[in-house]
C-alpha cells in the first residue's frame, strides 16, 4: 500500500498534463528517473512470466528481442499502437503482449504502455504493485476520470499499464466511441518514444477485438500450439485485414 | 519427410502423450491386462511328428534293370497327403485311437474325421522323406494320433500295392493265353496251305516255258526246211524218168520195201504201233506194196501190148528217181511227225501258262498267311516277356521289396507345447499396451487438423514472426516433477499388479 502510494505520487508529480512545454523536450531525463521506482526482482518476474534483462533463460529474451526488431523494422518512422490478439481464448495473447511491452521497455530510450482490453480474462493488474482502482472501461464510461487516473506504474522500469477496470458491460460500444479514439491518439502522441500495446480478446470470437484492430496500427496474431486449425488462422487474418497484420507468433 | 520434421513430430507426440498421461496409463493398463487375460484362457498345443521314407530305390533295382516294372511316383509328399486324408484311413485311425464305440453318432465321427484331416499336415523333405505332423491339445493325444496315422497308412499302402501287382499279372496272363490261341490258329492255316500246293515255284515254270518256246522255234524252222526240201525233190522227180526198165522198177520197189520193213522193225523195237514214225512207215510200206503190185500189172500189160512202149522188158527203175522218191517220202514223213510234235508242244506251253497263273494267285494268299502268323508271333513273344516281368513285380511286392514306405523317424511324445504360450502373452502384454497407446496418439496427431508444427503455417496469408518455446517456470517445473513422480508410481503399481496376476495364474491360484 505504501509502495503503491509512492508510485502514484511520483507519477502525479511527473504528470505531463501539469508540466510546462519546455519540460516536454526534456523527456529523456524524465524517463531515466522513471526507472528508479520500486522494481520486481528476477524471481518475481519469472513467476509472472515476464522477461527481464538479467533473466536466466536468455533464449526467450532473445526471441522477444527478435520480435521487437521485426516490429521496428516495419515501422521505422515513429512509435505505434500494436494490438496483440489470439485465435482462441487462453491462446497466450496476454503473455505475448506483456512481454512485448517489457522488451520495448528494456531499451532505455523507449517506454511502453500496455492496455488491458481483454474483457474475458484481464490479467495485467498483477503487474501493478499495490493494485489498481480503475481502468480503461471506467475511463470511457465515466467523464470525471482523467487519463492520468488510469495509468499505473509497474514493477518494470519504463512500463506503464492501463488495467481493464470494473465497468466491463458495453465495452464494445465504448471501444468504438470517439473518446476511445481521442484516448489512443493522446497516448500515442504524448511521447514519441512510447510504444502502445493492447492485449485484446481472441479476434475470431469477440467483436471488441475487431473494433480495436481498426484503431491499432499493427496487429499480431498469436497462434497457440495444437489449438487452431489452418482455416481459423486464415479467417482471423481476413478479419483483421492483411494491411494491418504484422505477422503471426506461434506460441508453444 | 526430412529428419528435423520427424524430430518435431516425435516431440509433438510426446507432448500430446504427456498432456493425456493419465488416459494413456489407463489405456496401457486396459490393453495389457486384456492380453494377459487372453493368455490365461489360451489353450496350448502339442505337436508330434514322424518322418516317413518313401523307398523307391531299393537294393534289387540295379540287379533287375528293366526286367521288373516298378511303380513310379513323382511327388511322394502329394501322394502321401492324398492318401492320408482319405476318409478310409482317417476312419481307421479314429477307431484305433479313440475306440470303436466312443462316438455316439455318425455325425460326431464325421466331425472328428474332418478335424483330423485339417490337423494332419504332410510336408515333403527332399525327394524321398516325408514329414507327417499333428498338433493336439495334449501330448498323449498328439502322440497317439500321429502313430495311428503313420501305421495305418503304411499297412494300407503295402496291401494296396500287393493287390495291384497281382491284378496286373493276372491281366497280362490272360492276354498271353488269348494270343497263344491266335498264334496256333495262324500256324495251322499256314501248314494247310503249304500241304496243298503242288505247282512248285515260279522259277521252275519259267524255265520250262522258255525251254518249250525254244523247242517250238526250232521245230518251226526245221518244218520250213523240210517243206522247201519237198518242193525241190518234187521238181527233180518230174525231170527224171521213173524206170530205166520195168523190171528194174519192181526191183527197185522190192529193195525199197525191204529197207522200209527193216526200218519199221527197228522202230517197233523202241516204240508202239501208234508212234507217228511207225504209223508213217506202215503207210509207206503199204504204198510201196501197192506200187509193186501196179508195176507187176504194168509189166503184164506191156507183155500184151509190146507195141506201146518202145522200151523193152529189160528196162529197169531209174536209181536216181528212186532215190529222190525215197528222200521225198522220208521228208514228208518227217514233216508229218514234226507237225504233230508242234501241236503237242503248244498244248504243253499253254499248260505251263495256266500253272504259272495258279502259282501267282497262291503266292498272294501265302504271303497274307505268313504275315498274319509273324505279327501274332511277335506280339505273343512280347506278351510272354511282359508276363514274366509282371510275375517278378508281383513277387517283389509280396516279398515287400517294391515301392514301400518305411518309418524313418518314429514319433515321440512331445514334451513342450508349440505356438503361443502363457509366458509369451505375459511378455508381449505391456509392449502391446505401450504400442497401442503410442499408435492411438500418432493417429490422433496425424488426423487432427489443428496445427502443432510452426512450419505448417507457411502460406497461410501472414508470415510467422517468431516461435515462442514452451516456457518452464519454477512453478510449472515443480508441477511437472510431481506429475512424473505420480506417473512413475502409478506405472510401478500397474506393473506389480500385472506380474502378480500373471504369477498367480501360472501357479494356478486363479
Amino acid at each position: 500500500m505504501n509502495k503503491s502510494g509512492e508510485v502514484k505520487a511520483l507519477y502525479m508529480s511527473n504528470n505531463p498534463e501539469t508540466r510546462k512545454p519546455d519540460e516536454l523536450t526534456n523527456g529523456r531525463t524524465e524517463i531515466a528517473r522513471m526507472g528508479e521506482v520500486d522494481q520486481f526482482s528476477v524471481e518475481e518476474l519469472d513467476r509472472l512470466k515476464i522477461i527481464s534483462g538479467s533473466m536466466q533463460n536468455s533464449k526467450i529474451l532473445n526471441i522477444f528481442r527478435e520480435l521487437r526488431t521485426q516490429l521496428l523494422k516495419t515501422n521505422k518512422k515513429n512509435n505505434f499502437v500494436c494490438m496483440v490478439t489470439s485465435i482462441t481464448h487462453g491462446g497466450g495473447a496476454s503473455y505475448v503482449a506483456g512481454n512485448l511491452a517489457a522488451v520495448f521497455a528494456l531499451d532505455k530510450a523507449k517506454t511502453s504502455m500496455l492496455i488491458d482490453a481483454n474483457l474475458y480474462a484481464p490479467s495485467m493488474e498483477k503487474l501493478i504493485i499495490g493494485g489498481a482502482k480503475s481502468g480503461i472501461t471506467d475511463y470511457l464510461s465515466d467523464p470525471s476520470l482523467d487519463i492520468k487516473d488510469i495509468v499505473y506504474a509497474t514493477g518494470i522500469p519504463r512500463l506503464r499499464v492501463i488495467p481493464i477496470g470494473d465497468n466491463g458491460e458495453g465495452a464494445a460500444e465504448y471501444f468504438s466511441s470517439d473518446k476511445m479514439l481521442y484516448f489512443i491518439n493522446e497516448i500515442r502522441t504524448r511521447y514519441t518514444d512510447r510504444y502502445v500495446f493492447i492485449d485484446a480478446p481472441p479476434v475470431t470470437e469477440s467483436s471488441e477485438a475487431r473494433i480495436l484492430a481498426e484503431i491499432a496500427d499493427l496487429v499480431i496474431v498469436v497462434v497457440p500450439h495444437g489449438r487452431a486449425t489452418r482455416e481459423q488462422i486464415e479467417a482471423a487474418i481476413q478479419i483483421v485485414g492483411k494491411e494491418k497484420i504484422s505477422g503471426l507468433v506461434y506460441n508453444n | 519427410m526430412n529428419f528435423s520434421i520427424l524430430i518435431q513430430y516425435l516431440d509433438v507426440i510426446f507432448r500430446e502423450m504427456w498432456q493425456r498421461k493419465f488416459w494413456c496409463l489407463l489405456g496401457f493398463t486396459v490393453v495389457s491386462f486384456t492380453i494377459l487375460t487372453v493368455g490365461m484362457f489360451w489353450s496350448s498345443k502339442f505337436e508330434a511328428s514322424a518322418t516317413i521314407f518313401a523307398d523307391n530305390q531299393n537294393i534289387l533295382k540295379p540287379l533287375l534293370s528293366n526286367q521288373a516294372a516298378q511303380s513310379k511316383v513323382q511327388n511322394q509328399a502329394k501322394v502321401v497327403r492324398e492318401m492320408m486324408h482319405t476318409p478310409r484311413i482317417l476312419k481307421k485311425v479314429v477307431e484305433r485311437v479313440y475306440g470303436m464305440d466312443s462316438f455316439e453318432s455318425a455325425d460326431a465321427l464325421g466331425q472328428k474325421i474332418n478335424r483330423l484331416r485339417s490337423k494332419v499336415k504332410v510336408k515333403g523333405l527332399g525327394s524321398s522323406y516325408i514329414k507327417v505332423s499333428y498338433s493336439g491339445k495334449t501330448s498323449e493325444d498328439a502322440y497317439h494320433v500321429i502313430n495311428g496315422v503313420v501305421d495305418v497308412f503304411i499297412k494300407l499302402s503295402a496291401d494296396e500295392q500287393r493287390s495291384e501287382s497281382r491284378e496286373a499279372f493276372l491281366f497280362i496272363d490272360n492276354q498271353v493265353k488269348q494270343y497263344k490261341d491266335q498264334l496256333v490258329l495262324a500256324e495251322e492255316k499256314l501248314k494247310d496251305f503249304r500241304a496243298f500246293n503242288f505247282d512248285g515255284g515260279e522259277r521252275n515254270v519259267d524255265a520250262s516255258i522258255s525251254r518249250l518256246r525254244t523247242q517250238i522255234e526250232d521245230l518251226k524252222i526245221s518244218l520250213d526246211e523240210d517243206r522247201s526240201t519237198v518242193g525241190v525233190l518234187k521238181k527233180q522227180l518230174g525231170s527224171e524218168s521213173e524206170y530205166t526198165s520195168n523190171k528194174f522198177t519192181s526191183d527197185v520197189y522190192g529193195e525199197r520195201l525191204a529197207v522200209l520193213e527193216a526200218q519199221k522193225n527197228t522202230l517197233l523195237m523202241t516204240y508202239t504201233q501208234d508212234y507217228p514214225d511207225v504209223v508213217s512207215l506202215t503207210y509207206q510200206i503199204a504204198d510201196i506194196k501197192q506200187d509193186i503190185k501196179s508195176a507187176v500189172e504194168n509189166k503184164a500189160a506191156l507183155k500184151n501190148k509190146p507195141m506201146t512202149r518202145s522200151t523193152d522188158e529189160n528196162s529197169i527203175l531209174n536209181p536216181l528217181y528212186q532215190e529222190l522218191r525215197s528222200r521225198l517220202s522220208q521228208v514228208q514223213t518227217d514233216i508229218k511227225a514234226k507237225e504233230k510234235r508242234l501241236v503237242a508242244f503248244k498244248s504243253l506251253k499253254n499248260e505251263e501258262y495256266e500253272r504259272r497263273k495258279r502259282i501267282a494267285e497262291r503266292g498272294a494268299e501265302e504271303s497274307e498267311l505268313t504275315r498274319d502268323y509273324n505279327v501274332t508271333k511277335r506280339i505273343y513273344e512280347d506278351m510272354l516277356e511282359r508276363k514274366e516281368r509282371a510275375r517278378l513285380s508281383m513277387t517283389l511286392n509280396i516279398e515287400g521289396q517294391g515301392v514301400t514306405y518305411r518309418i524313418q523317424e518314429p514319433a515321440l511324445p512331445p514334451l513342450n507345447p508349440v505356438g503361443l504360450r502363457f509366458l509369451h502373452f505375459v511378455m508381449i502384454g505391456p509392449f502391446v499396451g505401450l504400442f497401442a497407446v503410442i499408435g492411438l496418439i500418432v493417429l490422433f496427431v496425424l488426423l487432427d487438423q489443428r496445427i502443432r508444427i510452426p512450419s505448417l503455417l507457411a502460406g497461410v496469408g501472414a508470415e510467422t514472426l517468431v516461435v515462442i518455446p514452451h516456457v518452464k517456470t519454477p512453478f510449472t517445473k515443480r508441477v511437472v516433477r510431481g506429475d512424473m513422480v505420480i506417473c512413475f508410481f502409478l506405472g510401478c503399481m500397474i506393473m506389480v499388479a500385472y506380474v502378480c496376476l500373471a504369477y498367480a495364474s501360472k501357479i494356478g491360484l486363479i
